[in-house]
């Protein structure tokens, strides 16, 4: 009898204790817990539990995935793309647990070079395995300069960049396995710095300054060519060197002028290419460059042609 | 003799309240807290005081871990549970049982409540997060001023 009346003694305490604590009992949780939560939000959000109280100021900068965008036109103008660009560098400066980042600007001119070179050297410091960066405008004709470093452990990036980006040779992707980019200066460079590349997608690629693109990546397994319809003119004369010992899978979006080089595509099983035909004024060329990219993946298991290249062939006669 | 761990089949929990549970071992598997008291344990029953945890949230608790460790519901079923569960729920509920998820250590009941939570506040108002969780702001207006506009970003 003795012991259970002091049972209840002490429950009663502990029960005071807990009614006192109501207020703000969110704050009295570890901080793994916290993260969680902030983890589940939108980083916007996460970013505006900074001001909620002092224990919370810097608890967002913990986490480990990051979505900075500017979507909005409303804020198309480059003050408030600069000022991101600023709270994105305090964070790479404050973090050393930064998996994930992307930074996302649309549309935006006279955003500050430096502070995207700053920025990717920033990003280079730490373990990061996504990086997704889509900035500037293409009427900034920006260069910017030594803006890769080594990635150790990137595993995938995404690189939509209206800017020149200056690549020296080296091993500066040791681990990525995944790259999707767009801008067409850099590409070439970028390809021999990752040695164990599986999948590789050139989208939206305008192509205005080069005539010659080579994919020579022994370990690819997927390839994604997808050109702004567009943008290159008709009289370009474009051609493409496909490389890919390995490659399992090709998928290619683009005019009929461009010319494929497939080399030793042997292991490809599954191909779709859709070729587009309208206002062609060199049907004979179109025949040719179209034959070329199809008896070049003869291997293939499965193959999905648009109506377009099948007209594309038609005029080779 | 000295009992074996599986010989024990009913488990007492008891609440801050002094509220009684009496459950069966399979329904506090994933409270880590009261596992690890039990593995300690060389008993038959057993006999666990909680009292950080209250009565009515402890019944929420046992009910949802006795749908989740059921293997006769399907999927779907448990969905529908947790869907069902999460709405009859006020903010200070979830608070509440986040904190004893916390406690008890059960890391899918946890998760489950910082969901809950999340979607409650995911795209407010700083005064509406403050409000939901009764944080008390103890920043001067010219600190939040200066945070607010270093992170600029995030209020446009």
């Amino acid at each position: 009898m003795y012991i259970i009346n002091y049972r209840v003694t002490v429950l009663t305490d502990v029960v005071e204790h807990n009614v006192c604590d109501m207020n703000d009992m969110i704050s009295e949780l570890p901080e793994d817990v916290l993260l969680y939560i902030l983890s589940l939000l939108p980083t916007k959000d996460a970013v505006r539990t900074s001001i909620l109280a002092t224990k919370w100021r810097n608890l967002w900068t913990c986490l480990s995935a990051f979505d900075f965008e500017i979507l909005d036109c409303k804020s198309y103008d480059p003050e408030s793309a600069n000022c991101l660009l600023d709270l994105v560098q305090r964070l790479l400066h404050k973090s050393s647990r930064i998996e994930r980042l992307c930074v996302q600007i649309f549309r935006t001119t006279n955003i500050d070079a430096n502070k995207i070179s700053y920025l990717m050297y920033s990003a280079s410091k730490h373990e990061i395995q996504y990086l997704r960066l889509s900035l500037g405008d293409r009427s900034d004709k920006l260069v910017l300069l030594h803006s890769f470093f080594g990635f150790e452990s990137l595993n995938e990036l995404y690189l939509g960049l209206e800017y020149t980006l200056y690549i020296s040779n080296g091993n500066f992707f040791p681990s990525l396995k995944t790259l999707v980019v767009s801008d067409e200066n850099s590409v070439q460079r970028l390809f021999s710095g990752c040695p164990v590349l599986l999948e590789l997608t050139l989208y939206n690629c305008y192509w205005e300054n080069i005539k010659k693109i080579s994919v020579a990546i022994s370990t690819l397994k997927k390839l994604i060519i997808c050109f702004n319809i567009f943008c290159v003119d008709y009289d370009h004369d474009m051609t493409v060197m496909i490389d890919a010992v390995n490659l399992l899978s090709l998928r290619c979006t683009c005019n009929p002028t461009i010319e494929f080089i497939p080399v030793n595509l042997t292991s490809i099983v599954d191909a779709c290419i859709d070729l587009g035909y309208d206002y062609l004024d060199n049907e004979l060329y179109a025949a040719h460059c179209a034959i070329k990219l199809l008896s070049g993946i003869s291997n293939v298991k499965s193959l999905k042609l648009s109506n377009d290249t099948l007209q594309c062939e038609s005029g080779n006669k | 003799m000295a009992a074996e761990k599986s010989s024990i089949k009913i488990i007492t929990l008891i609440a801050a309240d002094g509220s009684v549970f009496e459950v069966e071992p399979n329904i506090v598997k994933e409270m880590k807290t009261v596992q690890s008291y039990i593995d300690e344990l060389d008993q038959n029953t057993v006999s666990i005081p909680l009292p950080n945890v209250f009565g009515n949230d402890l019944a929420m608790i046992i009910e949802y871990c006795k749908k989740h460790a059921s293997e006769e519901e399907t999927k779907e079923a448990k969905e529908e549970f947790d869907f069902e569960f999460v709405k009859r729920m006020k903010s200070d509920d979830k608070l509440r049982l986040l904190q004893a998820a916390s406690y008890l250590n059960m890391e899918s009941f946890l998760q489950f409540m910082a969901k809950a939570i999340a979607a409650e506040i995911e795209n407010q108002s700083v005064e509406f997060v403050r409000d939901y969780f009764q944080i008390e702001s103890d920043f001067t207006p010219e600190e939040e001023a200066e945070l607010r506009k270093e992170n600029e970003w995030a209020f446009k």
